[in-house]
């Protein structure tokens, strides 16, 4: 198959789909087909008029509330997730302990978490904040003591034979194994980082494009409430990029990255 | 968009392939749960010394009672949100079990189990055969694919909402919602797994001359459930979420409605909503559980689970 075939089909095949789908919408097939009323479901096009009317609105929920929850959140989450993996690798006894627990938090679900951020931090962002941060923390303990505990042996052998010191192994060896562990969690937990700051805006907040999507579904406005979700999907998207390309720039040497196979 | 190019062969790395953290030995050798149990004992220990040290700063001898309570009318607001803020885990369990309360807790937690429960089933059934299907028919994977990827990294959960206002049927839109989470993750980790098989077994299967069928249900499928077990431990909290989510936007019944409801009524319902809180985790943690427990049964020969581990 000729290569510009192929790129054609990978990329024109789910376009066509998504096109088709959003004609067949339009033109009122589901309407139809699920027995739903125009205010139950809007059309494509007044949802595009909501997002072209509300944008500037919409940005400002999603930058300066939704998506800093999500990113300070993550960063603080992943940087104790972090510690913690450290701290398990150095003290065995914690290991057997610990580690379990924090990867037990992982089954946690969000909405138990959420209230109670509300109760002890507020109606403001410092609690979406912490639920965030509490999301993000297992996926990261997890990973990261993978990675820097499935260190190669005979580098840990290579770098004692050399007198190397414990600093020295954890920034040489540990720590570039574990990179690559480090932002695979970080993509998990980016998402989760939204569906969390999204979820604990939900109980109560004062901005953001999750209390914005609540209040306008208990009045009704389904085309603003779209286009909320639409606004979500694309900060997600977005904060995904930046998670990758921060994962090019710091192990462009990873194997995921080589051209040739 | 060399950003999400690498999703196209191999979806994340790690992340998505089954986590071993039992096979290491530390864990048989320490005796399996019962350093998770000491842990979590002490904790809860911490917990009930820390709350009845910040009841007592924070609470005057005279108003203790009615502020456990919640019912005495004359205790000053802030020594009402002590309770609030750091209960007693004694008197949470209590709460649990004290039959006054079995409606609003384990009944609502029932409710939502069951719509989670549904759509868990639909969603992890559908996955798996769109897996099977995208790797039989490229066109199929080609055109499919990409949105499946891409949904892993929009926050499906916040369509829970848009599902009950379209519906307006709590029961369809919880069981929807659990099935939309689910369906994602099981279709990505399925596929990843049927593609997982080693070439050698493959070429081994030709060279008997075993039937598409046989590859399948000999290799391909054994080779994938790992995977499926991965995803599904994932999609169970997740369908817990996104039920308790459409419960949020004024349902009726449910945990998340006791949740809303106690924690608009402020204080005097305190342990009602710490009691709620627990039955949500619950159920997340159960359904997380109740997932591994069929894993190990089902992939005794993964050699992480042969000693009862993860």
């Amino acid at each position: 198959m000729s290569e510009t075939r192929d790129r054609l089909e990978r990329w024109g095949l789910p376009a066509a789909i998504f096109v088709g789908l959003l004609v067949l919408w339009q033109a009122g097939l589901f309407h139809a087909a699920l027995g739903l009323r125009d205010f139950q479901l809007p059309y494509p096009l007044q949802i595009a008029e909501a997002l072209a009317d509300r944008w500037d609105i919409l940005l400002y929920d999603a930058v300066v509330y939704t998506g800093f929850e999500a990113v300070a959140g993550l960063l603080f989450g992943a940087a104790v997730g972090f510690l913690c993996a450290w701290l398990f690798v150095s003290v065995p006894l914690l290991r057997a302990g610990a580690l379990p627990i924090a990867a037990a938090m992982n089954s946690i679900p969000i909405v138990a978490v959420a209230p109670i951020a509300v109760l002890w931090l507020g109606f403001g962002q410092p609690s979406k904040i912490a639920v965030v941060a509490l999301m993000t923390f297992a996926p990261m303990v997890v990973n990261a003591f993978k990675g820097l505990y499935s260190v190669d042996q005979q580098a840990l052998d290579l770098m004692d034979s050399v007198a190397a010191s414990r600093w020295q192994v954890f920034v040489k060896l540990r720590l570039p194994s574990a990179l690559p562990y480090v932002f695979s969690a970080l993509k998990v937990g980016i998402t989760l980082a939204l569906i969390g700051a999204l979820v604990s805006e939900f109980f109560n907040a004062q901005r953001g494009l999750g209390i914005t999507l609540s209040n306008n579904i208990q009045v009704a406005k389904m085309p603003l409430a779209w286009a909320a979700i639409v606004a979500a999907a694309m900060l997600g998207l977005a904060l995904y990029g930046l998670v990758s390309l921060a994962e090019r720039a710091a192990i462009p040497w990873h194997v995921s990255f080589r051209r040739a196979r | 968009m060399w950003v999400f190019d690498q999703y196209e062969d191999e979806v994340p790395r790690e992340v998505g392939a089954p986590v071993n953290l039992a096979g290491r030995g530390w864990s048989r050798a320490f005796g399996g749960a019962l350093p998770v149990l000491a842990v979590a004992a002490v904790l809860l220990i911490g917990w009930e010394l820390l709350a009845s040290w910040y009841f007592s700063v924070n609470v005057t001898p005279e108003f203790r009672v009615g502020a456990i309570t919640g019912a005495d009318p004359t205790v000053p607001p802030e020594m009402r949100v002590v309770q609030t803020k750091l209960p007693f885990p004694s008197l949470v369990l209590l709460t649990l079990f004290d039959p006054a309360n079995a409606d609003q807790l384990w009944v609502a937690g029932l409710v939502t189990l069951r719509g989670a429960l549904i759509g868990f089933a639909i969603g992890g059934v559908v996955g798996f055969g769109l897996a099977l299907a995208m790797d039989q028919a490229r066109a199929v994977e080609r055109g499919l694919l990409p949105y499946v990827i891409a949904s892993q990294m929009i926050p499906a959960i916040a369509l829970g909402p848009i599902f009950y206002s379209a519906l307006r049927d709590e029961g369809r839109a919880r069981a929807l919602i659990a099935a939309y989470v689910t369906f994602f993750p099981v279709t990505v980790n399925t596929l990843r797994g049927l593609r997982s098989v080693d070439p050698n077994a493959l070429d081994l299967m030709a060279s008997v001359a075993a039937s598409r069928r046989q590859v399948y249900t000999m290799l391909r499928i054994p080779a994938a459930l790992p995977y499926l077990f991965q995803a599904l431990k994932i999609a169970a909290t997740a369908s817990v979420v996104g039920a308790v989510v459409v419960e949020l936007m004024g349902a009726q019944q449910g945990i998340g409605v006791t949740i809303l409801r106690t924690q608009y009524y402020g204080p005097a319902n305190a342990y009602k909503l710490w009691g709620a809180i627990v039955v949500a985790s619950i159920l997340g943690i159960a359904l997380f559980q109740a997932v591994a427990l069929v894993e190990r049964m089902v992939l005794r020969w993964q050699p992480e689970l042969r000693r009862g581990g993860a």
